[in-house]
Formats: C-alpha cells, structure tokens, sequence
C-alpha cells in the first residue's frame, strides 16, 4: 500500500472545504502551541491559563495565510490533516480507521497525538506526509508548516489580540482597544516612550 | 532634464545603500532619481502612505514630517514587523494587498522591509566593520583601502559606542567571568567582547535625572525605549531621530544637496541596454511600474545604480535578461544565523546585575557583541516578545524541543521549537530571559544563491527561489559560536538554556550574490553591462566574517560614488 498520498485522491474532499473544515484545524494547532494550562493557573495565577485558544490565535493564522500571494490557508489545513490521517493509518491501519465527516482527521487526536503528527512535519521524513497538489511544488508546499509555527508565535505573544473588534479588519483600520492578555502573562508593559535604564558597566577591567 | 535623460545617474532602491550613494553623487553635483517600490513614511507628500498613492515624487526637506512619522511608527509589533500586512513587509505600500512572493525552502524566511530606508527601517543599527581577515582572503580591494570610506560613513550616520542596559552588563558579566578580553579598537584580530558600535545617537544626557520629562521629550538622542525594530521616531525632527536607518539620515542630506529626487511605490521591472562599438552593451533606462496604479514608464539615465538588495538585484538583472554571468545571484551567504537564550533566576540576577530583571525590552535592541575571528560574532538582544519569542523559540531545523535528546556534552539543555506548556512556563520568565543571536562566518559556495522561478511570476517577473546549504565545515563553526554563546549565558547564571537551531536558510543578513571581483569590476560597475553599477549588500565579496553588512556596503557605496563620477560625469568624459 502506497501510504505516501503521492497517488491519493485527497483533492476530492480537499478542494470544498466544508463548514468547520480551516476552523477546526487551525484551532486544534494553535492550541498544541499555546495551550491553556491550569497547572500553571494554580501555579501562578488565573491569567495564566488562557491559551491560544482564548486569544483567537487560530483566527489570525486563518487571515494570515489567506493574505498571501498564493493563499496557503486551505492548503495550511490539509498539510494537518494529511499527515494525520497518515499517521492514523499507520499506527492503527488504514482499515481501522474512520474517516470523521469533514475530514478534521488533525483535531479529533488528542494533545499527545497532535504533537507527534506536528514533529513528523518538522522532521526529515516529512516529505512523505505533505499533500500532493496539483498547482503547489513541492517547495511551494514544504515551507507551509514552518510559517504556521512562527505565524503562531507572533499571532499570539504581539499586540494582535489586543486590537479586538477591529482585529480582521484590514491593517489600516484596526485600533488597539485592549491591552493584550498574553502581554499580561508575560509581564511586558507595552510600548514606552523612554527608561531610565542607562548602566555604565565597567566592562573594562 | 533637457536633454533626454530624466536625471544622470539613476538609483534603484532607497535602502541602506542606495540612500548612501544617492547623497554621495548628490554632493557632487550629479542629479540623481531614486526609485524605491516602498512607501515613504514621515513625508507630507504622503500624508496616508498605506492607504494612497500621495505625489509621484519628492525632493525637499521641508516635506519630512516628524509628527507624521510619530503617528505612523506606532511602536506595535504586528502592526510594524508582521511579515504578512506590517508596514515593514517585503510589499506594496497598500497593505490590503498580499506581500511580494518569494520562495525559501527549507524552513527559513527573508527579513527584509520595502520603503525608503529599506530594511535600516527595521535593522538595529549594529555597524562593526569587517574582520580584516576576510577582505584579504577573497576580495580584489584591500581592507586598508576601505578605512577612509568606512571612517566617512561612521562620522556621517554616525556610529558610536552603544549604551548598555541590564542585558548588556549581564553579558558582558558572563563574559568577563570567563576570562574573555574586552576589545576597544574596530579592525578586529583577536576574539574578544566590546560595546557595540551602533548608529543610534547617544543617550539623552537627561534620561536617567528624574526630572526629565519622557512623555513629553522633544530632545535629541536615544531614550532606551526598546523600538529600534519596530521603527524609531524619537527626536524633533525627521533628520534627528535616534536610530539612523537611511530614512532619517542619508536621506535628509542627499536631498539637501538639492539634486536628488525620491520616487516611492515604483518598482522597476526591467533595466533595459543599448549597445555601441565603444562601450559594448550599456545601460540605458530603466522599466518601472507604479505599485498603486499598475502604470508602466521607461526612465533614461546616463548611469544606473542597483540598490535593491542581494535578492532583488540578481532577480533583476534576470529578469531583465541580462548577459549570462556564473556568480549573478550565485555566492550567497546569510551567516548562518542561529537563537539561543538562557532563563535566569532572581537571586542570580541580584548577584550579577544588583536587580531582579533583565527586561529584554528595555534599552537599544542590540548594544554589546562578542567578535571572534576565524568564527563569526554574537550580540545579545531583547525585543518586544512576539519578534522575541519568534526568535529563540519559533524558529529551528531541528523541530519540537521534545524531539531532541540533549545530552551533557550539549551546552544547552534544550533544542528546536518551544511549543505547549513549556512556551508558557518560559515566557512566564520573559523578564529574565537574556538572548543572543549568532552570526557565523560562512563561505562563499557557488551552489547557494538566488534563482528564478521557471514558472511563477508576479507583477514584477519571475519570482525568485533562495537555495542555501550548509556545507560541513561551517557548520562546525556555527556549532562552535553557538556553544560559546551558551557558555558564556551559563557563566552569566542562566539556569536554563535553549538553542533554537535556525534552518539554514533564514535570511536576515543576505550577501554577495552580485559580487565584487565577480560579477563587477573592482568599481563595482557591471563587466558585462557598461554603466551599470551595484551599491547594496549583493555586490560584497563574501560573508565579512560574521559582521553585520550593513556599514561595509555603505563604505563601498561610498566608494562607488567616487568611481562612478571619475568615470562618468568629470569634464573629459561627459
């Protein structure tokens, strides 16, 4: 059995995302990313415990990836579940594997699973686990996974969040309407105008 | 101009190389155009620079516009440095529009800002010169031939010694702890740590008596406010805002010599050639398509300069159909630049510093260095935390920390992305974070470079693929740096250690694709194309060292400068 997708009819299904298809997709990643942590809550208090989940990380990579040349967001979501139904198949068999209804193979796995599907696109074997498409090279392709990873990093720790009603609106109309909840996690003030932080280190001697 | 030419000399691209040689040709009586793709911010010709197309052109000094810019440069991250829609992103100025494509395969990205000012708009200043070393290795001109070009540079930015904050005293306590020297000159022979010289003005004198007033500050001089990448606009005035991207400062003085005209949101798609017995083929126009409009126009000059970085250069000269040279676009390299970051605990911190925190976000983004020859450099950095975080845990070819087994001959304790309840738990300790970035020195490989894409095109070509390798050799000198930067962390009393291992090609600082020797003669004007000249980091010989290239191809533009008038405007030649 070829479990490579190189002859797999995936753009069948893939081509129409249905309803739920790039929401569910991208909120199951970026939560592997950017959890939300009660343990640290209880550690260090309630603010730590929202996630990327609360802080609509998942959004901003959806508008993120739609806003390229070649919108990638689509393909973002089909590189997720590709490789987990790769992976399902091979830990479990292709026959005993369900399909879901909506192909959301990436986030029925749970926390562990995910994060295992995740190293293999990072990983030297990745090749075997991207979709094949027709209008995508594979260098087109391969590049994907590595921008949803720093996507998320800057989705969720800048001051997008931040810019609430205003933050899918185009870049020029958004206002800052709150301060950021991940900056608060975090302990970063914000932007400031000056410190009075001049040190004169005698790096000399 | 009347008589057929729409300025003598023609500068593509208004960035950290074209606004050095456009002032340079300015002061001596040559009237230049400079053609950026970017916006231009703090310009009252450009009241929405976003948002509408503003004037065609500019050339005084008196439409620069501090408070603009003020407005403009909002100090948000996103907002600024998103890749995607940032007002320092490799587009249009329209940001309802996608960014430029461009094709980097293995993981890595291009970090570059369209605009005038180019990606000065966004750099952190750091202007060391190059290791001497590496200029007697490969280049056709001397270093010894470089000093008074790189002297007039640093007196006209200008740089000077960068004033620390606690993550400078921290690393340079780790350092010292180790028994590393401190190293006061700028031709570099030996290892050692230093302040780093940057082109950021010096600190208010003000700034640390408690009466001075931060909020309402129409001073001159740097405020230690932490913004040098999301744009700096701090000053009174356009030409002396505190951090000396070409925007604020060879800008303002080339248009002060009253011949050089700024074009912005204008690409150029095409460099187009004539040829005669004399000179063979030679430049004659250039093609230039208006990113607002989509208007296509054809602009004569007697001589044309590529400033337009080492990506666009060579896809330009491409695209164009230029001859046939084996080093065009071919030679890159990018230092091979990797994170690593230490996490430190209070009463370490009270020990080393007499405070609880670092705060990464405090004080110039990059004030101290550690330069080692033969190696490569390493600074340590803070930044606002979503360009931070991106930095040291984002970032890596080595996937998810969890796949990698660290084991004690390692000197950091963790490797790869920093993903799930860890990321929380270490930017938790953001405050008490110190990072270092590292730059090594890697060589010249004819396979690494910029092509074409055979079939993807944008409005303006092909677009072009980044291809880079690291070859055995100098991944043992990254290795090498990245462990002495751990260890010196650890010196410090960082409890914790991570190594992001940033995919090879990540391109930050992109040089000689184009280069000296090469593909230019030793003025840098083209072999093959007469009265074509390059003036940006492309036409470097090779990687420096690992110092940043920013200063050294502001030196050769100034060079350039100098050749291009003997050559081309003196009496007897014109």
């Amino acid at each position: 059995m070829d479990w490579t997708n190189r002859d797999s009819d995936l753009n069948v299904w893939e081509a129409v995302p249905e309803t739920g298809y790039l929401e569910e997709a991208y909120k199951a990643f970026v939560d592997s990313i950017v959890p939300r942590s009660p343990d640290l809550a209880e550690l260090y208090g309630m603010i730590q415990y929202y996630g990327a989940l609360d802080f609509n990380t998942d959004e901003y990579l959806i508008m993120s990836m739609g806003s390229l040349y070649v919108p990638v967001a689509v393909l973002g979501a089909e590189v997720l579940n590709t490789a987990a139904r790769q992976y399902l198949y091979e830990r479990d068999g292709e026959a005993n594997v369900e399909p879901p209804l909506n192909g959301s193979y990436f986030a029925r796995l749970t926390m562990n699973e995910r994060l295992a599907v995740m190293a293999v696109l990072l990983g030297p074997d990745r090749i075997n686990y991207f979709p094949v498409q027709e209008n995508f090279a594979l260098e087109d392709i391969l590049p994907i996974f590595p921008i949803m990873n720093r996507l998320t990093f800057m989705g969720y720790y800048s001051e997008w969040w931040g810019y609430g009603t205003t933050r899918i609106l185009p870049p020029s109309q958004r206002v800052l309407e709150y301060f950021p909840g991940s900056w608060e996690q975090i302990g970063y003030p914000g932007p400031s105008l000056g410190y009075r932080a001049a040190r004169t280190y005698d790096y000399t001697e | 101009m009347a008589n057929g030419y729409d300025a003598d000399v023609i500068v593509i691209g208004a960035g950290g190389g074209g606004g050095v040689i456009a002032k340079e040709l300015g002061e001596k009586g040559i009237k230049v155009l400079v053609i950026e793709a970017g916006p231009w911010y703090g310009n009252s010709k450009w009241p929405r620079p976003n948002e509408e197309p503003g004037a065609e052109r500019g050339s005084s000094i008196d439409d620069l516009d501090i408070n603009l810019l003020k407005t403009t440069f909002t100090d948000l991250e996103d907002d600024m440095n998103d890749s995607i829609s940032g007002k320092f992103r490799w587009g249009v100025a329209n940001r309802d529009l996608s960014p430029w494509i461009r094709v980097v395969p293995k993981g890595g990205f291009t970090w570059q800002s369209a605009g005038v000012g180019g990606t000065t708009l966004l750099y952190w200043a750091n202007s060391p010169r190059a290791y001497p070393e590496a200029f007697e290795k490969e280049w056709p001109i001397s270093y010894e031939e470089m000093i008074p070009y790189y002297e007039k540079v640093e007196n006209t930015l200008p740089v000077r010694e960068a004033t620390g904050t606690a993550k400078e005293d921290l690393f340079y306590y780790g350092a010292k702890k180790m028994g590393w020297k401190y190293i006061q000159t700028k031709d570099l022979t030996e290892p050692g740590y230093r302040a780093q010289p940057n082109a950021i003005l010096g600190v208010n004198p003000m700034l640390n008596n408690p009466d001075f007033d931060i909020q309402n500050n129409q001073s001159v001089g740097c405020t230690l406010r932490g913004h040098c990448v999301n744009g700096c606009s701090l000053g009174p005035s356009v030409d002396t805002v505190a951090k000396r991207s070409t925007l604020v400062s060879y800008i303002p003085m080339a248009l002060r010599t009253g011949n050089v005209e700024i074009m912005p949101n204008s690409f150029v798609i095409k460099i187009n050639t004539g040829e005669d017995n004399s000179q063979g083929i030679y430049a004659q126009s250039v093609t230039v398509r208006n990113t607002f409009t989509g208007e296509i126009r054809e602009l004569r000059a007697k001589v044309i300069v590529m400033s337009c970085g080492s990506i666009e250069s060579p896809r330009l000269w491409l695209n164009s159909g230029l001859p046939e040279n084996e080093w065009v676009g071919k030679g890159l390299t990018n230092h091979m630049i990797d994170c690593v970051s230490g996490i430190f605990e209070e009463e370490d911190l009270m020990n080393a510093l007499g405070m609880s925190e670092i705060n990464p976000f405090v004080g110039q983004n990059s004030a101290a260095r550690f330069d080692y020859p033969g190696l490569g450099a390493f600074e340590p950095f803070g930044t606002s935390p979503g360009i931070n975080s991106l930095m040291i845990y984002g970032t890596s070819q080595k996937g998810y920390y969890f796949q990698n087994q660290t084991t004690d001959e390692e000197p950091w304790d963790r490797e790869g992305i920093i993903a799930g309840e860890l990321l929380k738990e270490f930017m938790k300790d953001y405050r008490r974070t110190l990072s270092i970035v590292v730059f090594a020195d890697d060589s010249v490989n004819q396979n690494n470079g910029v092509y074409l894409d055979p079939e993807q095109r944008d409005e303006n070509g092909f677009i072009p693929i980044i291809s880079y390798e690291l070859s055995e050799e100098d991944t043992l000198k990254r290795d090498q740096l990245v462990g002495l930067a751990c260890d010196i962390l650890r010196s410090a009393g960082a409890k914790t250690v991570s190594r992001a291992n940033w995919p090879p090609d990540v391109c930050a600082h992109i040089m000689s694709t184009m280069r000296i020797g090469y593909v230019t003669d030793t003025d840098c004007e083209a072999k093959q194309v007469k009265r074509l000249f390059i003036a940006d980091t492309s036409v470097l010989c090779n990687g420096l060292g690992g110092p940043n290239p920013t200063l050294t191809s502001q030196a050769l533009a100034t060079r350039t400068a100098e050749k291009i008038v003997a050559k081309y405007f003196t009496p007897a030649t014109t």
